[in-house]
């Protein structure tokens, strides 16, 4: 992929983050430009406190744009998106239609409205596209996946996977009740916005044939979106529970995946990984010092170079399958029963979504 | 005290254990045995063949449950498989006496009404085998609730897998109660504990969904996994505690974890290890039992039955809390089957 133009869309705390490594990952000549409708964030450091020396313009010497029209008519060859989720779909869209390449923030949008369209143009015309699910990069959890895809544990019996956080106290620099996770009408909601540990399950075994779901808002704090979602998912052999939860004082982020011939448990506290064989025998991998940033290095590095039309094939399927597990969550939500995954949103040849063979 | 145990597999032979252990000589104590299977099984539950274990404890044992019955009892542990648990403790309330029923207390429904009946009439003490109850962990786990040290509780995750042919590697797998549906088998009720201590700590669930099967390579007619969904309510707010089931697992693994607004707490069962983290305090509790033996449970359990006979007390697992836990465990069946929320009055 030749980049001579990139375009940012959203220069929030995760837009900032994509742009602070994209400079460092891109050749100096490369012209950076942004969109930003209501610049509203001010310039983050790498730990998201404000430098209130600089503009967001000035430190990455960006070409500000006053439309996205005027943006697009530029020409850029690639094209960031980390608006609010509801807003992810016209700039992606216009992107495509533009012929500009799609780097997108997960979730690819609030709902897959129009998803096919997009995934047909970018297949016709030969873009890349990529979302950031970027704990597909987390060397402990890659590991992990390769050990279940490879047998190491057996065929798969059951898994568990949680995350809790506390939206409050994510972007300490604006009022947590204006961020986009806990407004409805920006793409918010705890399915969404913690999607990551979806799109593990659906990375790790594929996409469910169907789940349940229970949750809603279940903290003290009265939002209008679900703080708490609990699903189960259902394969043809085992199921998958999955807890997300963003009003939760204390962070934490594990999974435990039991199969016929031993368990892996992984927690990112300690950032350990176990895997234990039937023997009781125990292989143990840990990193503490992790950085959380090597993880978004690693995606970008990845995409930037040596991106390919398969590689662009399993990023649409990323995007489509986890927000088929949001669509089915949702209705579950409402109706109290099982509901269907749909899959008719994933390709009709050669799924990369491969099921682990039992 | 006469105590008669119907069923002289590996817990009712631990029961004679702990009975002596805990009223040495002060217990008299016999059988009714029907297989007239000749082993013995230690509490590491290794497995002595060609001993008739009565002869082994020095008890009696009938041929007859109504000749067994006539020998009055104080009390009665019914320890045989799940489907035979309600007739045999119908028959023993009928005739007056005590009664610990293993669990599960049963495999339906049937008949609960008449043991309740019976054992109110009666004014007799009715007492379900869930000694997951007595653990000193679980136990401390469930005072830091009523404490609400953890705040209101937000979710909860219980999980417990087995290896079903290495719980009782002296006997076929295949022949015991837990593999077959016709004795009451399967894991929903066969691993129930997680199901009761969640009942326990969080009170009966307004819904239950469950999904699972027979998903191993296990000859059995019975679910070997299930993935249960429970929907609670404490102090007005609802969450989901989902319970994990399953008897494919080697090695086992069983723990618990609760998230509340101002803390969490997570034990493992098997490393014996966990921790309570209180949010508001800045503080770290370590939560183990440095002396815990798995017999310590059984031991409690009995001396608690017996206590409540001798003072007419109500036991810590109680008729009702049994017949609570196992209307979720029948719903969950329910639902494994149907695709569906069952709603529990």
């Amino acid at each position: 992929m030749r980049i001579s133009k990139v375009l940012f869309v959203g220069l929030g705390g995760a837009g900032q983050r994509q742009l602070r490594i994209f400079r460092q990952i891109l050749p100096e000549e490369t012209v950076l430009s942004a969109y930003r409708h209501t610049r509203s964030t001010p310039l983050l450091r790498r730990d998201f406190t404000v430098d209130d020396w600089k503009t967001v313009e000035a430190a990455y010497r960006l070409r500000i744009f006053d439309s996205l029209e005027s943006a697009f008519a530029d020409g850029p060859d690639l094209t960031v998106v980390s608006t609010p989720t509801a807003c992810h779909r016209e700039p992606m869209m216009m992107a495509v239609a533009s012929g500009s390449g799609v780097f997108v923030e997960k979730p690819w949008a609030e709902n897959l409205e129009g998803f096919a369209t997009f995934r047909d143009q970018v297949r016709a015309r030969h873009l890349p596209f990529q979302i950031s699910f970027q704990r597909r990069f987390h060397p402990l959890i890659g590991r992990a996946r390769q050990a279940v895809r490879t047998g190491a544990i057996g065929r798969p019996v059951a898994a568990t996977f949680s995350v809790y956080s506390d939206v409050r106290m994510w972007h300490p620099y604006e009022d947590w009740r204006s961020l986009y996770a806990v407004r409805r009408e920006l793409g918010g909601g705890v399915l969404l916005t913690e999607i990551h540990e979806l799109d593990l399950a659906h990375w790790f075994f594929g996409l469910p044939d169907a789940l349940f779901c229970s949750g809603g808002n279940r903290g003290s704090e009265r939002l209008a979106v679900e703080d708490t979602a609990q699903l189960t998912l259902l394969y043809a052999g085992f199921s998958v529970q999955i807890t997300v939860c963003f009003m939760h004082r204390e962070t934490s982020r594990r999974f435990h995946i039991v199969g016929t011939d031993g368990d892996i448990r992984w927690d990112e506290a300690s950032n350990r990984l176990v895997v234990t064989g039937s023997d009781g025998r125990s292989g143990e991998h840990a990193d503490p010092a992790f950085p959380h940033d090597d993880m978004f290095v690693a995606q970008a590095q990845r995409f930037l170079k040596g991106w390919t039309a398969a590689d662009t094939l399993e990023a649409l399927t990323a995007a489509a399958g986890s927000l088929a597990i949001v669509d089915a969550a949702r209705r579950s939500l409402r109706s109290g029963g099982v509901e269907a995954v749909d899959h008719s949103v994933m390709f009709d040849r050669a799924p990369a979504a491969q099921r682990v063979s039992p | 005290m006469k105590f008669l145990i119907c069923g002289l597999g590996s817990i009712g032979q631990r029961h004679v254990r702990m009975i002596r252990g805990t009223l040495n000589g002060d217990a008299d104590i016999a059988a009714y045995r029907s297989r007239n299977l000749d082993f013995v099984v230690s509490d590491g539950l290794e497995a002595t063949f060609g001993r008739k274990p009565e002869e082994y404890y020095g008890i009696r044992a009938f041929r007859s449950f109504q000749e067994a019955l006539s020998w009055k009892p104080d009390a009665v542990f019914v320890t045989n498989p799940t489907s035979m648990h309600i007739a045999t403790a119908i028959e023993a309330a009928k005739a007056g006496c005590h009664i610990f029923i293993e669990k599960p207390l049963a495999h339906d429904e049937r008949e609960l009404s008449e043991l309740s009946q019976i054992v109110s009439e009666k004014q007799l003490v009715c007492m379900i085998g869930y000694q997951l109850r007595y653990h000193p962990s679980y136990v401390h786990i469930k005072a830091l609730l009523e404490q609400n040290a953890i705040g209101p509780v937000t979710s909860a995750d219980l999980h417990c897998g087995e290896w079903l042919p290495g719980m009782h590697p002296y006997e076929d797998y295949r022949q015991s109660y837990a593999a077959r549906q016709d004795l009451g088998g399967g894991v929903i009720l066969c691993l129930s504990h997680e199901i009761d201590i969640a009942c326990w700590l969080f009170g009966p669930p307004r819904a239950v969904r469950a999904a699972g099967g027979n998903f191993s390579d296990l000859q059995m007619d019975v679910e070997d996994t299930a993935d249960i969904s429970l929907c609670c309510a404490r102090a007005g707010r609802e969450f989901e505690v989902l319970v994990h089931l399953d008897f494919i697992q080697k090695p086992a693994t069983r723990y618990i974890q609760i998230a509340g607004e101002n803390g969490s707490i997570a034990f493992d069962y098997h490393a014996n290890e966990g921790d309570v983290r209180l949010l508001r305090q800045g503080e770290t509790q370590r939560i183990a039992s440095d002396r815990f033996e798995r017999n310590g449970m059984f031991r409690q359990e009995v001396s608690n039955f017996i206590d409540c006979i001798k003072n007419r007390t109500r036991p810590r697992v109680s008729l009702e809390d049994g017949i609570a836990t196992l209307k979720i465990c029948l719903a969950a069946k329910r639902s494994l089957a149907n695709g569906k929320a069952e709603v529990l009055p």
